[in-house]
């Protein structure tokens, strides 16, 4: 039993990682009708930066967290800025997908130029513990900070959305852009806030991924990509709540499919819970369940 | 010449393949379904056609295209239950973790498939046919734009809404293409992996999808010869940006993509000029005779 609760913990880590990028995914999807291949490529960016000021000037967590976070907000922006708004309203959906798949190419390889070419080894003593013990299960500095990160973003978006100005614009444009223009808000601004506010939490998602697991390379970010889309599709897209409860569901289902399933069935385990949602239910767990407004 | 000819061949070879890989993804294109799961089919019929090889020694190896073919387009048929219910992002996302699902499959299964070492594969095929198959499958595609159902297919991906309502199954023609598009994947994983004469879960990976597409994208998404013209410019593109960019040539691959989007978004090859072109032959012709 004990070996149990501690692959549900386990897997609730992992899951929270792959709920914060499906968070930050799925915000540029319902806001902008974006779905970006290259997202997932702003993580391992994020995760860089802040494996290079934590290994260069030998920052702090919270500092080095910050700096992942605003390189991948600016990131996110420079991007979208480049790419998706010279095709607004002139091109179709498959447009977006091309081009983001342009800047997966520019970024996979830029990025893994930087890192030579192999994965590195995320040093994580600047954590001020080692691990917290449950009885006989315990949780990794790295992990505990991944879980926590992973809600508190949860939160502060979900607040973002629902009770805050910038969150109504945000909502406003992505029902309608033209419609939101019409009341006084301005499009473009909306969609410059979306970025930062999803390139910050993309790069959040692969730093705390990046340290929980001690390890950056660019094969982070299609995990990242493809499990967090599991996120959002499971979590029925459109509210924060409901893609983080996906994320845990796919983390959950992973760890513990590769401990009872064997080792080589953990990322197949995965994918069948995207697969069978995907067949029987689409629109994702809650999608009758609407939880107020947040779209 | 022959010595041209030796350096080249296998450049000569992957183009041709390429151009079906393109074919296949062009496809989809055609009916307006964004599906990159044609790469995830040729891996299956690759490593299957690697299996019966060994298995089943007096299998003629002209067979072994034929259960490409086969393969590619039962998964295909068996898939497009669950991918064509998908609205377009949906869609493609999961195309894309289809891809992933099957790289992990090929990874762990290594009785059947090598395992991350990979697994040889004996060659039969020869440039001369692979140059056959392409036209054998360009003649086709060059009867189905004419046909009602190469009309139907604009129709559907122009706009779904009013081609249904003039009377076209919008599904039964998605469904036609998938299961097409299917079975080209699956013949051009087997001969890819003849000519590398070795696969391993990489072989058939997100890149050698996204090249394909942006080798559809650069020659032109609304007519057949597009991803050929697509696939052979790609071909050459190597050459010219490895002297320039080292290893990151993948960055140069990028731009060009973000370029053509931006900048010519119909591609090389515009149907428009190419109806426009062939009649201009065609008055030609009637004027000379």
């Amino acid at each position: 039993m004990g070996l149990f609760f501690q692959q549900v913990l386990n897997g609730l880590a992992v899951g929270s990682g792959y709920a914060m990028f499906g968070i930050s995914f799925g915000l540029v999807f319902s806001t902008m009708g974006v779905l970006s291949i290259a997202h997932g490529q702003i993580s391992v960016w994020g995760a860089l930066s802040g494996l290079y000021v934590a290994r260069h000037f030998g920052w702090s967590f919270f500092p080095v967290a910050v700096c992942a976070m605003i390189s991948a907000a600016i990131l996110a922006v420079v991007i979208d800025m480049v790419a998706f708004q010279p095709l607004r309203g002139k091109a179709n959906p498959i447009s977006f997908i091309i081009t983001s798949i342009a800047v997966w190419f520019i970024l996979l390889s830029g990025i893994g130029k930087l890192l030579a070419f192999q994965d590195q080894t995320f040093d994580t003593s600047f954590l001020s513990f080692g691990e917290i013990r449950f009885g006989t299960t315990f949780l990794s500095a790295g992990q505990v900070w991944l879980v926590l990160s992973s809600l508190a973003v949860m939160l502060v978006v979900l607040g973002v959305m629902t009770r805050t100005r910038v969150g109504a614009r945000i909502r406003a444009v992505g029902f309608s852009p033209e419609f939101a223009s019409l009341s006084g808000i301005s499009p473009i601004q909306t969609i410059v806030i979306t970025c930062l506010i999803s390139g910050a939490v993309a790069g959040l998602a692969g730093l705390m991924t990046g340290i929980a697991f001690t390890n950056v390379g660019t094969s982070l970010g299609e995990g990242l990509l493809i499990k967090g889309f599991a996120a959002v599709v499971v979590g029925g897209f459109g509210d924060v709540r409901g893609t983080y409860v996906g994320g845990l569901v796919i983390g959950i289902a992973e760890v513990l499919g590769g401990q009872y399933f064997g080792g080589e069935l953990r990322d197949a385990s995965a994918f069948a819970v995207l697969f069978l949602f995907l067949m029987f239910r689409p629109s994702g767990i809650f999608a009758e369940a609407k939880f107020g407004a947040a779209r | 010449m022959t010595d041209f000819w030796l350096t080249y061949q296998s450049n000569v070879d992957l183009a041709f393949v390429g151009c079906l890989f393109a074919l296949s993804i062009f496809a989809g294109l055609w009916s307006g379904v964004f599906s990159v799961a044609p790469i995830g089919f040729a891996a299956v019929a690759a490593y299957t056609s690697v299996q019966l090889v060994a298995t089943v020694p007096w299998l003629p190896s002209s067979m072994l295209p034929i259960i490409g073919l086969l393969v590619g387009s039962s998964l295909a048929y068996l898939s497009s239950f669950v991918f064509l219910h998908l609205s377009s992002h949906y869609l493609a996302l999961s195309t894309i973790a289809t891809i992933v699902l099957v790289r992990v499959i090929a990874l762990n299964f290594d009785v059947m498939t090598g395992g991350v070492v990979g697994i040889a594969v004996p060659k039969f095929v020869e440039t001369k046919d692979l140059a056959l198959i392409l036209m054998v499958v360009c003649f086709v595609f060059w009867r189905v734009r004419r046909s009602r159902l190469g009309l139907s297919l604009e129709a559907v991906r122009e706009h779904p809404e009013v081609a249904s309502s003039i009377g076209i199954d919008v599904d039964r023609t998605r469904r036609i293409v998938f299961v097409c598009s299917g079975a080209l994947g699956g013949l051009a994983g087997v001969l890819h992996s003849q000519i590398l004469q070795y696969i391993s879960p990489d072989t058939f990976y997100l890149h050698l999808a996204f090249f394909t597409l942006a080798a559809v994208v650069l020659g032109g998404p609304l007519h057949w010869f597009g991803p050929i013209v697509g696939t052979f410019v790609f071909a050459l593109i190597p050459e010219i940006l490895r002297p320039l960019m080292g290893d990151t040539t993948d960055i140069g691959y990028g731009l060009i993509l973000i370029m053509i989007m931006l900048f010519a978004r119909r591609g090389l090859v515009d149907p428009r000029q190419v109806d426009r072109l062939s009649s201009r032959i065609r008055n030609v012709r009637k004027a000379v005779s």
